[in-house]
């Protein structure tokens, strides 16, 4: 018996180690990753779940539903919705039976005090930043999983994803910062890039916009290492395909252009809209599409443009804004019409004017962003983001403002020619130059939401710029910053 | 008894017929072959008789020969054991007495036996803390154990209710709206709640995942985070297990309340644990053990109280429903009431409520055979099946349970194996809600003259030529879905095996394992053809979506692990137990739901037959698994038998806490004094038993779900460019912890007057720390909140309990017993978390957007209790205009609600609630009556509000208060508002009521028949009874609410008829 109760004994101690110690040595059993959802830890361990996770910005960049923002954020809010009422690019913002009245309305007068403008206004700022959190893991995780990409796809996403960090800011910069030349040191936004639960402090706007150009700068150091040889349209290869419509290198350079000018630095911005113009990648369109039929028509120039968001909302948030159930919808009138089209008259053959515009009743509604079901799969879901127009006018702009009118006129008449308008006369002052360019954007860009902040780059008087009717209030420029965002500072 | 299942005749049905009878006919070859086994030669016939002391005969005595049956005693203390062999030597025990064995010596075959009581009545009944056992002297933790045998008396139905109405700690969370709908699972707390009923701890789920949720032993916790934790023979398991449970097959249940008591299960037993025992074969004989119980229930509507045909109408025309400005409107709506008087005249006065409830008759039948060779090889087999019918029509739910037991004793080893297979099905009426049987209004026709039941129920204005339509509009019968074919059922097959081994590697050591799989397949359908009610907005012209078929199915299982040894030593006065052991859990569940629509009549009534999915339905999976590892070290030291000294500590491991934070260590400290030992304390005949204990320790709470992993959530509805993407889902707090709950606890328990009245009574404080609660962040940081261990709750209360035995003549089997217990717990917060006082300033906006506060909505603040009623103070109503009038914060009146005035009025919580129970016996009458009760509570009258206030009675029906006690008149002095008043009424004070009651919960009457009955013996029956019970008799109470509004409550009736052979 000793002998037996002996070995039970000890077999009884290591039992009874093993019941004390065993826990401590159970930490990976107990690791149980969620099955119904994708970890992040397994995401990150192939090119596709990058992939998959940059595509997931671009995708709420259309509808930003998880940040409240249900109905479209680069597919209305940001262009043909509250950004372009704010811009006066229609005439009946203020009228009580457009669709979103109770919205568009306060927008109209920049009344940002409104609870209905002032929930908006945060879900577009929630929708910004959540983009910018899913960005920065994109970012912070890239690097240590180099070893997962093939081809120049870790240049692509890594690129993309610091290039639309830059973008998503830029445009709070132009929504919530003070304009530009008066912003000086006051805080305006957090430029955030680090993926967390902490509030990143608030950047000066010209802070904001250096932590801008060092993004652009360093995206577009990777993406020119990837192949931009041509801009490819449908391939087997998705995530190379429809180059457009990912912020792609020439992309870049083209928002690199619009930084540096709303900065103030005429010469770098002029040197990146000569190198996306010299590309050659995004020639004008040379004929007229008026006359082609609906399932023909190629109403945003597709071939102009440098970076379009792929968004299959557009078509329901176009419906909503300009064809409306009930009520009327936002529509430019005669006059309003008339103003920034005909004006002078000889102007009135505008290409755009006849292609862009419909009359379905006794009222003029913009029809760019109509694209028809029939329509070729790469041109339907665009939303022009940047176009290469742009880019002739920010080469203008700069050369006016170093005295040089010939050639600013040089390039705003070469875009002239691609609408079906005649050459205006080099002879001009540098205002002269300046307010021919408030025409071309208020007509290039309607509905996309360029022209608002156009005027407030350039500190306009609005009612005079726009021929908005009300006296513009002070501080219309700038959105205030959410008050659940304020506790936090 | 598997014949009551109604199973549809086709190919399906029979084979699951041929499933079940293989399985039965598998456990009995089992069962038979181990009765195989035991064949014994016979020797000599043993008879003789024990007595106590005092030479009192002693029933229920156990007497054990080795390997042979073992019996008990008749009442006159006379026993019987057959083949004896000569030098056998024989057992006797009884609980409170030493056990005694006495050798058969040849020839002396008829013996009498004197049992002594043990020194300690105590000392010999053993707490079952589920992990491991102890005697009650050298415990220091609150617990209460109620024998199976009470609870039947209680309520030979269903275990949950039992148990609540005999234990003061435990609250049934009473639904309100679900009544006593027997397929709606009871929700429970012990000892107040601990959390904060955020939304964030329970999981969304549908009507139809319901049955699903209900059977995974994961998301049972999640959906009540404040659930004790239940353990079934040693392992954790879900509460719709033990609700399903044949309560004949229980032995007792454990409720185990404090640190001490429950420190060992670690992270999961800051809500108590209740651990339930079945019953273990006897061995002996083969024994045969039958009872059949016929239960009736009976809607309970005596609380509804509303207008019939005439009242209404005349209700109605006051109100202004048959007025117009417009004389031409003025006119139509006179048709109107002419047309609906001249029905009333005729004698029409539909009872509605009379429509959809029905009696119940249900049957329970539980057949239960044991036996074995002596004390060595024992097995049970039993077979449960109870139907309970529900009082709406068509609504009941069928339980089967087979369980197998065998179980071997050896004199170190001991091995038993638990199989247990159940089969669960329930009905959900198609008649729909009760509640819209109350609102309909009594003056329209049930039927058409032909006796056909009405889908509409008034002709259109273009039938009878009015000028317009009907006031409140047309309205459809929603009986007329019961007359279609419609099906809304779930049901699961369950499988549950648990194996232990018991090894004693001396008589002071042992070792044992234990391994558990339990496994469940829940499912769910719901068919409503086109014609049914739900689709009448939908429109005839999307065909395609009219007429719906969901199916939902589901796995889940658990497989448990348990390894754990006991050491019990005694050196002099000393006296150490010790346990340690470790336990492991992986928890599976998946589910897989469907939805099909287009169905154009109900012929079309299959998965596969109707038109395919929706535009809006595809079909949903979920998956869950979870691992939980813990041990435990607890250890007792006694000295002298008079203090005790325990000490438990525990390490919990969790796969929901957050990776930074994997393990978590728990632990209790405890000590008991029994102060009638001390050579001070004189033997007297007041104070026989005195005993106190004191206890802390620290328990956590994992009934949360996994925040803590950082997942992506793809789209998979829009692309981009042909390519899917996917986005962070929330952030994950890798540093997220259990809830702690740090808890204090103190008690006492006396025997007085020679063990006539016994007292409990115990005190507890628990502080919950780490609550798990949303916390805001800054929206650039991209997300709005994250789950962090902010909030904490503080739960006081104590429970008292004296039993008293009145009359206690075993002689003449007279016996009268009293017992009275009342308990209380209330919560109080002491700190949140930003967000939640978010969602009090939710709640204190003005009635934006049309909504209204016409319900008591919950607000968290510090310092106040977690029921706090909180609503405007109200000034009554003004006699002069029949408004109703408020008094704001700084004390002005006004007539305006505003949300900002609300105060803390009152506490829903109890400041006293328990029961008392009454059991007489005389002779072979036994009668047993069980009243709870509540006092010192408030509530707010919904019904009251509901039905009165902010009724509207062109459309529904309502309470004939709308007709008598609403003010009318300039001068009225009255509790309602106008009847012409058509404001909605907000929380106010005027309708917060004391909820006090006393409801008679239990009355049960048994006769035991005499064994010496010529019928008795001729059946060869042992121990026949037939009982009568019922349940829920009568509700006395101060708040006059609708109870049950969608689902009425019942009273029941049991018959019952057991016996053994």
């Amino acid at each position: 018996m000793p002998f037996g109760s002996r070995i039970i004994n000890k077999i009884a101690v290591v039992l009874a180690l093993l019941a004390i110690a065993g826990i401590s040595g159970c930490s990976k059993w107990l690791d149980v990753p969620p099955r119904d959802k994708v970890p992040e830890s397994e995401l990150f361990t192939t090119e596709q779940g990058f992939i998959d996770a940059l595509n997931g910005v671009y995708l709420n960049m259309d509808k930003a539903s998880s940040s409240g923002l249900s109905d479209g954020f680069y597919s209305n809010a940001m262009t043909l919705g509250l950004v372009s009422v704010l811009g006066y690019d229609y005439d009946v913002a203020g009228s009580s039976s457009v669709p979103n009245a109770n919205l568009y309305n306060p927008a109209y007068v920049y009344e940002y005090t409104n609870p209905t403008l002032q929930s908006e206004i945060l879900d577009i700022w929630k929708a910004f930043y959540v983009n910018i959190s899913n960005l920065n893991n994109i970012i912070k995780q890239v690097d240590d999983r180099r070893n997962v990409f093939f081809e120049d796809n870790f240049e692509r996403v890594k690129g993309e994803a610091i290039a639309l960090r830059a973008f998503h800011h830029f445009d709070v910069i132009r929504l919530w910062g003070l304009p530009p030349g008066t912003a000086g040191a006051t805080p305006g936004i957090p430029y955030v890039t680090n993926f967390g639960i902490l509030a990143t402090p608030l950047s000066s706007v010209n802070e904001a916009l250096e932590f801008c150009l060092t993004d652009l700068r360093i995206a577009s150091a990777l993406l020119a290492k990837t192949d931009t040889s041509t801009l490819v349209s449908g391939n087997s290869n998705l995530f190379k395909a429809y180059t457009q419509n990912h912020l792609n290198h020439w992309a870049v350079k083209g928002l690199m252009a619009r930084v540096f000018l709303y900065q103030g630095k005429t010469d770098s911005a002029a040197y990146y809209a000569a190198q996306v113009i010299g590309s050659g990648k995004f020639p004008l369109i040379t004929r007229d599409v008026a006359s082609s039929a609906n399932s023909m028509r190629d109403r945003t120039y597709y071939q102009e443009l440098l970076f379009a968001l792929y968004a299959k909302t557009l078509r329901t948030n176009v419906q909503v804004i300009f064809t409306p159930g009930t009520g009327i919808p936002l529509y430019l009138t005669n006059a309003g019409l008339n103003r920034v089209y005909a004006t002078p008259a000889a102007d009135a053959a505008d290409w755009r004017l006849a292609s862009w515009f419909d009359r379905p009743g006794n009222y003029t509604v913009p029809s760019k962003l109509f694209q028809d079901a029939n329509l070729k799969y790469e041109w339907q879901n665009v939303v022009p983001l940047i176009r290469v127009s742009e880019m002739y006018y920010i080469a203008a702009e700069c050369a006016g403002r170093i005295g040089d009118v010939v050639n600013g006129v040089g390039y705003l008449n070469q875009v002239r020619r691609a609408r079906g308008l005649g050459p205006i006369s080099t002879n001009i002052t540098t205002d002269s130059l300046g307010n021919a360019l408030t025409r071309e954007y208020k007509k290039e860009f309607i509905t996309e939401g360029q022209t608002f902040f156009y005027y407030k780059r350039l500190g306009l008087d609005f009612k005079a710029a726009s021929g908005y009717p009300l006296a513009s209030p002070p501080g219309m420029y700038t959105f205030p910053l959410p008050d659940i965002e304020k506790e936090y500072r | 008894m598997y014949t009551g299942f109604r199973y549809i005749i086709n190919k399906e049905g029979i084979a699951l017929k041929m499933g079940w009878a293989c399985i039965l006919c598998m456990v009995f070859i089992t069962t038979l072959f181990s009765i195989q086994v035991l064949a014994q030669p016979a020797v000599h016939v043993v008879t003789g008789k024990v007595v106590d002391e005092s030479g009192k005969p002693m029933p229920n005595v156990t007497v054990s020969c080795k390997n042979l049956s073992t019996v008990i005693t008749k009442a006159n203390g006379s026993f019987e054991i057959k083949n004896v062999p000569d030098g056998a030597i024989m057992r006797f025990t009884h609980v409170g007495f030493q056990s005694i064995e006495v050798k058969v010596a040849a020839g002396n075959y008829d013996m009498s036996v004197v049992m002594k009581e043990a020194a300690s009545t105590l000392g010999d009944v053993v707490v079952n803390v589920g992990l491991y056992k102890r005697p009650v002297s050298t415990f220091t933790g609150a617990s209460s154990t109620i024998s199976g045998a009470d609870l039947r008396t209680i309520n030979p139905n269903n275990v949950i209710l039992a148990l609540v109405a005999s234990e003061p700690a435990l609250r049934l969370v009473e639904n309100n709206e679900l009544g006593s709908d027997p397929n709606s699972l009871p929700v429970i707390q012990l000892r107040g709640q601990n959390n904060l009923p955020t939304g964030l701890s329970g999981q969304q789920t549908g009507e139809a995942n319901k049955a699903i949720y209900e059977g995974d032993v994961m998301s049972t916790y999640l959906s009540n985070p404040n659930q004790p934790l239940l353990i079934l023979d040693g392992f954790p398991t879900t509460l719709q297990r033990i609700n399903d449970m044949d309560i004949n097959l229980i032995e007792r249940i454990t409720v185990l309340k404090d640190a001490a008591a429950t420190a060992a299960y670690g992270s999961r037993a800051a809500n108590g644990v209740i651990v339930v025992e079945t019953k273990q074969p006897a061995g002996g004989q083969l024994r045969v053990n039958y009872s059949i119980n016929f239960n009736t229930a009976i809607a309970d509507l005596t609380s509804y109280d509303i207008m019939n045909a005439s009242e209404l109408l005349e209700a109605q025309r006051i109100k202004g429903v048959y007025t117009s400005e417009s004389n031409y409107n003025h006119i139509g709506l006179s048709q109107w009431y002419d047309y609906r008087y001249r029905n009333v005249l005729a004698g029409v006065n539909t009872d509605w409520m009379a429509q959809p409830v029905r009696n119940g008759f249900g049957t329970q039948h539980s057949l239960s055979v044991s036996g074995g060779n002596g004390a060595a090889l024992r097995f049970s087999l039993a077979v449960g099946y109870n139907n309970t019918v529900g009082v709406m029509k068509e609504s009941n739910r069928e339980n089967l349970n087979v369980t197998n037991l065998i179980s071997y004793a050896g004199r170190k080893l001991k091995i038993s194996n638990n199989l247990s297979i159940s089969r669960s099905r329930s009905n959900n009426t198609s008649w729909g809600s009760f509640g819209s049987y109350v609102n309909q209004f009594p003056f329209y026709k049930l039927t058409d003259s032909l006796g056909n039941i009405l889908k509409i129920l008034e002709p259109s204005a273009a039938d009878l030529g009015f000028l317009v339509g009907a006031p409140g509009g047309i309205q459809a019968n929603i009986m007329y879905n019961s007359t279609l074919n419609v099906t809304d059922e779930s049901g699961y097959h369950g499988f549950s095996n648990n194996f232990l081994l018991d090894y004693s590697i001396s008589k002071s050591f042992h070792v044992r394992g234990a391994i558990g799989y339990s496994m469940q397949l829940p499912s769910s359908k719901q068919y409503f053809p086109a014609d049914h009610s739900s689709f009448v907005s939908s429109g005839s012209s999307t065909v395609n979506n009219v007429g719906s078929y969901s199916m939902t199915e589901g796995q889940n299982s658990a497989l448990n692990g348990q390894i754990s040894m006991d050491f019990n030593h005694q050196i002099g006065n000393h006296a150490f137990n010790a346990s340690v052991g470790l336990t492991a859990q992986q928890t599976k569940s998946s589910s897989i739901s469907r939805k099909v629509t287009g169905s154009p009549d109900d012929f079309v009534n299959d998965l596969g037959m109707l038109n395919g999915y929706n535009l809006s339905t595809r079909p949903n999976s979920a998956y869950s698994e979870t691992r939980n590892v813990s041990n435990f070290l607890s250890a007792t030291y006694t000295y002298l038998r008079r203090y005790t000294l325990e000490g438990t500590v525990n390490q919990s491991g969790s796969s929901q806490f957050g990776s930074n934070n994997r393990t978590a260590p728990f632990w209790a400290f405890g000590g008991a004094w029994q102060a009638d030992k001390e050579k001070w304390f004189k033997p007297n005949k007041y104070i026989s038993n005195l005993r106190f204990f004191a206890n802390v320790g620290l328990t956590g709470n994992q009934n949360f779900g996994p925040y803590t992993y950082s997942v992506y959530q793809y789209n998979t509805t829009d692309d981009y460019r042909l390519q899917l993407g996917t986005m962070v889902n929330g952030y994950a707090n890798p540093n997220l912890k259990w809830q702690q709950t740090k808890k204090y606890s103190v008690g006492a328990g006396m025997s007085l007057f020679k063990a006539v009245v016994n007292v409990r009574a115990s005190l507890f404080l628990d502080k919950t720390n780490n609550l798990i609660l949303p916390l805001s962040v800054a929206p650039s940081t991209g997300f709005s909140s994250y789950s962090d261990n902010l909030g904490s709750t503080e739960s006081k209360g104590y429970e008292v309990s004296i039993g008293a035995n009145i009359i206690r003549n075993t002689t003449n089997n007279i016996s009268w017993t009293v017992s009275f217990n009342a308990g209380h717990a209330e919560t109080v917060i002491k700190s949140l978390s930003p967000a939640i006082e978010a969602i009090n300033e939710i709640f204190n906006q003005p009635g934006t957007d049309g909504k209204n506060q016409t319900r008591a909505l919950p607000r968290y603040q510090v310092g106040q209790s977690m029921s706090t009623l909180w609503a405007v103070r109200s000034l009554g109503i003004d006699p002069a205009n029949g408004m109703e009038m408020f008094q704001k914060l700084d004390g002005s009146k006004t007539y305006i609600w505003d949300p900002n005035d609300k105060v803390p009025l009152a506490d829903a919580t109890a400041t006293l609630r328990g029961s008392f129970t009454n059991n007489f016996v005389y002779k072979q009458f036994t009668l047993n009556v069980v009243f709870s009760y509540q006092y010192g509570a408030y509530g707010y009258n919904q019904t009251l509000v509901d039905k009165v206030e902010n009724v509207n009675i062109a459309i529904n029906n309502a309470s004939r208060r709308v007709l008598n006690d609403r003010w009318k008149q300039p001068g009225d002095m009255v509790k309602f508002k106008a009847l012409t008043d058509g404001s909605i009424t907000n929380t106010t004070s005027r309708f917060v009521q004391k909820n006090d009651f006393l409801d008679a919960s239990s009355i049960s009457f048994a006769y035991n028949f005499p064994r010496n009955l010529a019928w008795v013996r001729k059946l060869r029956l042992s121990t026949p009874r037939i009982a009568i019970t019922q349940a829920n008799v009568f509700r006395l109470g101060t708040m006059k609410n609708e109870r049950g509004t969608s689902y009425p409550f019942a009273r029941t009736f049991s018959f019952g008829l057991s016996t053994n052979f």
